[in-house]
């Protein structure tokens, strides 16, 4: 068997012109949203959590990675595992001096 | 129509042409990684020093502007939708209208610089450097200098991107107006594309870690 499961195709035209509104919109909401002032905390999660929610429909979408083989889906998410891995070691010991 | 009958390129050492496009995306998405791993250390280092001066790097960052922060934004998602569709369209034996594409996205990329150069100006006017450039007497608190110095860091090595993947996209879109794309070779076409989606992505996060942790109307 092949290790290219299916045949690769390009993203859809309909479904880049959707995520690019939907990528404007959380946009405008992060702005929105950072006047506010919602506390440290609640502020800092909504603002993550709009950027993590507009990363994945970049990378699910326009980088086309959900139609890709388990093997590229496994190095994308190993890369940020690895990042989380060396932000936890930093603030770990910043926190614990 | 003529275009369908243009084969695929299997190099010789592959034995069929999914195998070979299968390599050639799992080696774009390796240098992603690694890239990712790169600016993995740009944001670890905001983390650290976001931490020790939390309401300095607020105070800070109401220096920055949020109405030109925002404008690329917008300017950068709007040229990686411009990408994904030269891919679309490479794929769909419309090479030169790709190749269009690609170039509106590099002419995104330029707005993107000179909206940067701007701030940079900007910045250098008051004094608001790194380190021991630091000079603005509006604010003097531990820090601040801290703060511009992972600024024009994580910023200036975002820019240096966005400069490769216009000089990327340039030569890609020159091949794809010669209509060298089409349904059985685009692969040059998407794995520019992968490049300048990383960009966006990592614009995606700096963006509001720099520009929206205090904004003022």
């Amino acid at each position: 068997m092949s290790i290219a499961k299916r045949i690769h195709e390009a993203p859809g035209a309909a479904a880049t012109l959707i995520s690019l509104l939907a990528l404007l919109l959380l946009t405008v909401a992060t702005t929105g949203i950072a006047f506010l002032s919602l506390g440290p905390v609640a502020g800092e999660l909504v603002a993550m959590a709009i950027a993590v929610t507009k990363a994945a429909i970049v990378v699910a979408v326009f980088m086309h990675l959900a139609d890709e083989s388990l093997l590229m889906r496994t190095i994308a998410l190993g890369a940020v595992a690895w990042m989380l891995v060396l932000g936890a070691g930093v603030i770990a010991e910043l926190l614990t001096r | 129509m003529a275009s369908e009958a243009r084969p695929a390129r299997l190099a010789h050492h592959f034995g069929a042409i999914e195998t070979q496009r299968h390599a050639e995306r799992l080696g774009m998405w390796l240098f992603l990684a690694n890239e990712v791993l790169l600016f993995a250390g740009v944001f670890s280092s905001y983390a650290l020093y976001r931490l020790l001066y939390p309401e300095t790097f607020k105070l800070a960052s109401a220096h920055l502007d949020v109405t030109l922060g925002t404008l690329n934004t917008v300017v950068l998602i709007s040229s990686s939708l411009t990408v994904a569709m030269a891919h679309h369209f490479a794929h769909h034996d419309r090479s030169r209208l790709a190749g269009l594409l690609l170039f509106a996205s590099v002419a995104a990329g330029l707005v993107f610089m000179g909206v940067k150069g701007v701030e940079y100006a900007h910045k250098l006017e008051e004094g608001l450097l790194p380190g021991r450039f630091y000079t603005y007497e509006g604010l003097r608190a531990p820090g601040a200098s801290m703060f511009f110095t992972v600024y024009f860091f994580s910023t200036g090595l975002h820019a240096l991107h966005v400069l490769v993947g216009m000089g990327v996209l340039t030569w890609i879109g020159v091949r794809a107006l010669r209509n060298e794309f089409h349904r059985n070779h685009n692969m040059p076409v998407e794995l520019a594309g992968l490049y300048w989606h990383l960009v966006d992505l990592v614009w995606i996060f700096l963006y509001p870690l720099l520009y929206l942790l205090d904004p003022k109307p």
